[in-house]
């Protein structure tokens, strides 16, 4: 329902918290539109993350004390962005290492000759 | 790029908010969002109403608020399964404990009232609450919510009647008999009203509101069971007897007395000790009855509107120490009995023995035939003294 891809969204449910700390990683700073177009451009629009979604999950996140957030005021909006927590840090190689070893044993369980991403 | 205007942001933050997200944390962030779509994507040829309309329509499925329901479930998603982990414990110690509380109080062990209360407390303020959160959390239909979370409401009030009547406590029927009459009259045709307009749903409404219905009047009609008529004029035909006997012991005690025309220790004892039984008789009638007023006249097992009242029996005769108490009737019994001990030819003589009778804890029938066989006594016993005087 929320997230809007060419892929099934059971497949991608669950995923969006990983998806999120990776790119803040590796992108430092953003907000959540960046985020959005982010993801969409680096999957060649095979994923687009709907608002729906994303906006709840970086709510969870900063919640949890994986990401803090910084108000910058642009005339009457207030954009947010998001950082990633020494906490945060540990959770995405957490998150990463616990998605690539899922990975393998479906690669393994499905019979598939696909190459392992390097974490 | 189109740059935004004061005037626009703020149009789009009054509809974000007059669609209902709450929290400005998500109101902030939907508005940074939208403007930096329109941002890039509008020329600003079309109209500009128009394009946001389309531009928000992307952001959920029915409507907006959706962002911040799904903001708050994830928020409290980890208590989520600790709620229905603890659902699923205190579902099981429940039944356990009802269960077992039910077999020992009908083996009367000891320990079975607490079992019986633990297991409806926790049934009814932890096991069927978290059962109306996690209800509420569902992803159903809102009529269908509320009709379930009145239905739990009512378990909760029938439960916890239902374990004062167990208990014997006061407001039991107001509580019993109120849930079960909400559910079978109101409860019922509402779920099967609701149910049955969803297809989907029809067949199962049919069934479930059958048994639901003819599990609650089959209910009602098990609880408001009293003891068959027969049963009932046979316990009172009883009483008759036993009061004509001591009406004819009385008079024939008149006639002897008559001729001995003596005021004895033990006739005025005897006296005493009637009208003592007598008073405590009228004050437990009236008591159950609810007369504010004692009628002396209205005493008998016949004149009772609840001859099963065990509160009464609690109130005003175990726990209290009035002149109309237990404790008063034993001191007077007492009484009797020392004076019984002196009085000439005491061998023929029988003194009371309250303590073979059960006069606690039981209905109130029981207790006016108890008291009548006292009085029964005491009359057979003056009649032995003046005879052998």
């Amino acid at each position: 329902m929320y997230i809007c891809s060419m892929y099934s969204s059971e497949l991608i449910k669950g995923t969006l918290k990983t998806i999120v700390l990776n790119l803040l990683k590796d992108n430092q700073k953003m907000y959540g539109y960046e985020i959005s177009q982010k993801v969409k451009s680096m999957t060649d629009d095979k994923i687009q993350i709907t608002e729906g979604a994303l906006y709840p999950t970086l709510h969870a996140l900063e919640k949890q004390g994986d990401v803090i957030t910084e108000k910058v005021y642009i005339g009457k909006r207030v954009r947010k962005y998001y950082t990633l927590t020494d906490q945060g840090k540990v959770t995405r190689t957490e998150r990463v290492n616990e998605f690539s070893d899922f990975m393998k044993t479906m690669k393994f369980l499905l019979d598939l000759d696909i190459a392992t991403p390097n974490v | 790029m189109y740059s935004i205007t004061d005037d626009e942001v703020e149009y789009i933050l009054n509809d974000i908010e007059k669609r209902g997200v709450t929290t400005e944390d998500v109101r902030y962030n939907i508005l940074d969002h939208v403007c930096c779509i329109i941002e890039n994507e509008f020329n600003g040829e079309k109209d500009f109403t128009k394009f946001y309309e389309n531009t928000i329509a992307r952001f959920y499925k029915n409507e907006l608020s959706e962002i911040e329901r799904e903001t708050e479930n994830l928020l409290t998603f980890k208590y989520y399964y600790a709620m229905k982990r603890t659902l699923k414990i205190t579902g099981l110690i429940s039944t356990v404990l009802i269960a077992f509380g039910a077999f020992f109080k009908v083996m009367h062990w000891p320990g079975a009232g607490m079992m019986y209360v633990l297991g409806f407390v926790t049934l009814c303020f932890l096991f069927i609450p978290l059962n109306i959160v996690l209800q509420s959390r569902d992803d159903k239909k809102k009529s269908d919510k509320i009709v379930m979370i009145f239905g739990l409401l009512l378990a909760i009030a029938g439960f916890i009647g239902l374990l004062f009547k167990t208990m014997h406590w006061p407001g039991a029927n107001f509580l019993f008999f109120g849930s079960l009459g909400l559910f079978g009259l109101v409860f019922v045709p509402i779920y099967f009203i609701t149910r049955y307009r969803d297809p989907e749903t029809r067949f199962n409404a049919i069934i479930h509101s059958t048994f639901m219905f003819a599990g609650a009047a089959i209910f009602f009609g098990l609880i408001s069971l009293k003891p068959s008529l027969p049963v009932k004029e046979s316990v009172e035909s009883l009483n008759e007897y036993q009061e004509t006997n001591i009406e004819r012991i009385q008079k024939s005690n008149k006639l002897l007395n008559s001729d001995a025309k003596k005021e004895t220790e033990l006739i005025n004892s005897s006296q005493i000790l009637d009208t003592k039984i007598e008073a405590i008789r009228s004050n437990l009638v009236a008591k159950s009855n609810g007369n504010m007023g004692m009628d002396a006249m209205r005493n008998s097992l016949t004149d009772t509107r609840n001859p099963d009242d065990v509160g009464v029996i609690v109130d005003y005769f175990q726990i209290s120490s009035d002149e109309n108490s237990f404790q008063a009737l034993e001191k007077s019994i007492q009484e009797y009995n020392e004076v019984l001990k002196t009085a000439e030819n005491a061998e023929f003589l029988r003194p009371i023995d309250i303590s073979s009778l059960q006069m606690k804890n039981t209905i109130l029938s029981v207790v006016l035939l108890e008291l009548v066989d006292i009085q029964l006594q005491v009359a057979m016993n003056e009649n032995s003294y003046l005879s052998l005087k």
